[in-house]
């Protein structure tokens, strides 16, 4: 399920943020306490804790004294809004300088692109 | 539970299993015997008597060899589990004279009963059940502290230092029986004064078990028994 | 919070744990790893009590550890060397644990037999390998020691029971906290259920680190020969590969993003490092960077 070549709190973090905006996980809706969630993936309760933690400073989570977790109303948007201004630098650019690199031009990604409209 | 409690219980199988094989060993021998005529030697004496003061020197080793590890391993400490094995080592140098001595009293009023008792046969007089029974309670003390020292020093070094450890280590065993007997016809042998006899046995006994403590106060739990 | 000070530990000659000073807080699960020969178990028996180190000492929350009732009443110590008598039955050594440790679960421990499929009436010496494992799993479980310490015993066992082992391990983590120190080789099993890992190489602590931060921290950089060298001046150098005119250095510690983008339009590739290479790596023989 984690891969061990970066830290996990980080991955548990962006699988539920994933969730999140795919619809997986509501706003409002409870989430697996740190616990539960430790048991289902088979990992220390400690770093499924980091990760949560990472969520809530983040405002993507936020927690109910003796009942639990559960994703913030704005988090969708605010996450969407996010994704989209590090679209362009770390999705499109990298694909830039593929391009680049094996020698398509700008205006051959373009043709491809109206095509898939 | 503590340690002498838990010791008691394990050993419990062990002893019971002995006195079975014991007496049926000394009903079978017995029987055997006196159909050649009339008794003449205590069996029982020469089985759980005079050599048998070897059960309580291998109860001493069994006691280190086999239990100390497994203490260990359940949180006990050394301290503790040598004060452990101390009491019941106590316990064995009060019973088992008692049994040689009741046992002794079985053999010689049954044997009397059915008139099987021949001249020299050591008959049992009540009188003298004290006497017996001191007269094998310093072999007893000296065998078993022995046994457990011995083992002691064959754990915590080489073989080859184990095996220079088995002549001191044996001293409150000979002291023990060199001093005070009884030998395969039943006779009570006393080769020192019984007070003198008994203070150099519990001297050699008591360095004995200095000798343990120092040794095993803070021995490595090794992964072998030995 | 267990400290050792200072400990040193010698057979002979021998060093087997070179003056180690370490601090682990209690209620996580650690996982101690090291090469054969590299001190580990000799560290574990100094933790357990099981040995008296030459220098320095054991500390439970403040206490000396060793010969000190409650700290060893409250210590499980599970090796591979099964400390049990052949002769005795697994049910025995079970009714022995009850005895003597106060923390014992009985029903944990036969519902643990259970799972692992274990007649207990099975005498020791009749035990498979990895039947053995089971016996040591369920001794170190059941025990609900505050100090548990588990020394490869279980590496005896298939995947399957691995995989029931580190279960319930975790499960009962869970429900009942305590600090658990787990020796292995099997790292990339393992790795998620530790919250730290310890690193032992030649006696010393090479590492204490959690386990999150070891993930990712190592890289390996490929390309052409001189230009990787030249990539790899100023960073520690953990191993080193070439083939004609492609060299691929592994490198310690974590590159920025910037250095990294610089490095791909210098026509290198990077690739991260998993826990295991990293742990072979840093237990290898250490190259210079400037070669």
């Amino acid at each position: 399920m984690f891969n061990d070549r970066s830290p996990i709190y980080q991955q548990i973090a962006d699988g539920i943020k994933n969730d999140i905006l795919s619809g997986s996980l509501r706003e409002d809706e409870q989430v697996m306490s740190t616990n539960q969630y430790a048991a289902f993936y088979r990992i220390n309760p400690a770093t499924a804790a980091k990760g949560f933690a990472q969520l809530v400073d983040e405002g993507v989570l936020y927690k109910k004294r003796g009942i639990g977790m559960f994703v913030s109303p704005d988090a969708p948007g605010k996450l969407r809004a996010a994704r989209r201004e590090r679209f362009f630098a770390e999705a499109l650019e990298p694909v830039l300088d593929e391009a680049e690199r094996v020698g398509i031009s700008i205006d051959e990604i373009t043709h491809y692109l109206g095509s898939r409209r | 539970m503590s340690v002498v409690m838990s010791l008691l219980r394990l050993w419990r199988p062990m002893i019971l299993w002995f006195a079975v094989i014991l007496v049926a060993i000394e009903v079978a021998a017995v029987a055997a015997i006196s159909t050649a005529g009339p008794v003449r030697f205590s069996f029982w004496l020469v089985v759980a008597g005079a050599s048998a003061v070897y059960w309580p020197l291998v109860a001493g080793i069994l006691l280190v060899s086999m239990f100390f590890r497994l203490f260990m391993a359940n949180g006990v400490t050394r301290h503790e589990f040598l004060r452990g094995i101390a009491l019941f080592a106590l316990g064995v140098t009060i019973v088992f004279p008692a049994v040689v001595v009741v046992g002794h009293a079985v053999e010689s009023v049954v044997l009397g009963l059915a008139d099987h008792r021949a001249e020299s046969y050591p008959v049992f007089r009540f009188g003298e059940a004290a006497a017996e029974y001191f007269h094998l309670l310093p072999a007893t003390a000296g065998f078993v502290t022995s046994g457990i020292l011995i083992t002691a020093a064959f754990y915590r070094f080489r073989p080859w230092i184990g095996v220079l450890l088995i002549a001191p280590g044996s001293v409150p065993a000979l002291i023990g029986n060199g001093l005070i007997q009884i030998d395969d016809s039943g006779e009570l042998i006393a080769r020192l004064p019984y007070a003198v006899a008994l203070t150099l046995t519990a001297v050699a006994v008591v360095l004995g078990w200095a000798a343990t403590h120092r040794l095993l106060r803070d021995v490595a739990v090794k992964r072998s028994a030995t | 919070m267990i400290e050792m000070r200072g400990v040193t530990i010698r057979y002979g000659d021998t060093v087997a744990v070179d003056d180690v000073h370490l601090t682990l807080p209690t209620g996580k699960i650690y996982g101690l790893l090291g090469r054969n020969g590299s001190g580990k178990t000799s560290l574990l028996s100094a933790l357990a009590s099981y040995r008296r180190p030459n220098r320095g000492t054991v500390l439970v929350d403040g206490v000396e550890a060793f010969e000190n009732p409650r700290v060893m009443r409250g210590t499980v110590f599970v090796r591979d060397t099964l400390d049990l008598n052949d002769s005795d039955r697994v049910r025995t050594a079970l009714e022995v644990a009850g005895w003597l440790r106060p923390t014992w679960d009985a029903e944990y421990a036969l519902k643990l037999l259970d799972i692992f499929e274990l007649d207990s009436r099975k005498r020791v010496s009749a035990l498979s390998r990895g039947q053995r494992s089971v016996v040591g799993v369920v001794l170190g479980l059941a025990a609900r020691a505050p100090l548990t310490i588990l020394d490869e015993s279980y590496l005896g066992m298939d995947a399957v029971a691995r995989t029931l082992f580190y279960r319930e391990l975790l499960a009962d983590y869970l429900s009942h906290p305590r600090t658990v120190i787990l020796s292995t080789h099997l790292i990339e099993e393992v790795a998620d259920l530790f919250e730290r890992v310890v690193i032992i190489d030649r006696g010393r602590i090479l590492l204490h680190d959690e386990t999150d931060a070891l993930r990712g921290r190592g890289v390996t950089v490929t390309g052409p020969a001189d230009r990787v060298t030249a990539f790899a001046a100023g960073h520690t150098v953990l191993g080193e590969q070439s083939l004609g005119g492609v060299r691929a250095l592994t490198l310690d510690g974590r590159l920025e993003p910037g250095e990294i983008a610089r490095g791909e339009q210098a026509g290198l590739t990077f690739g991260p490092l998993g826990l295991q290479d990293l742990f072979v790596h840093l237990t290898s023989q250490r190259l210079e960077a400037s070669r």
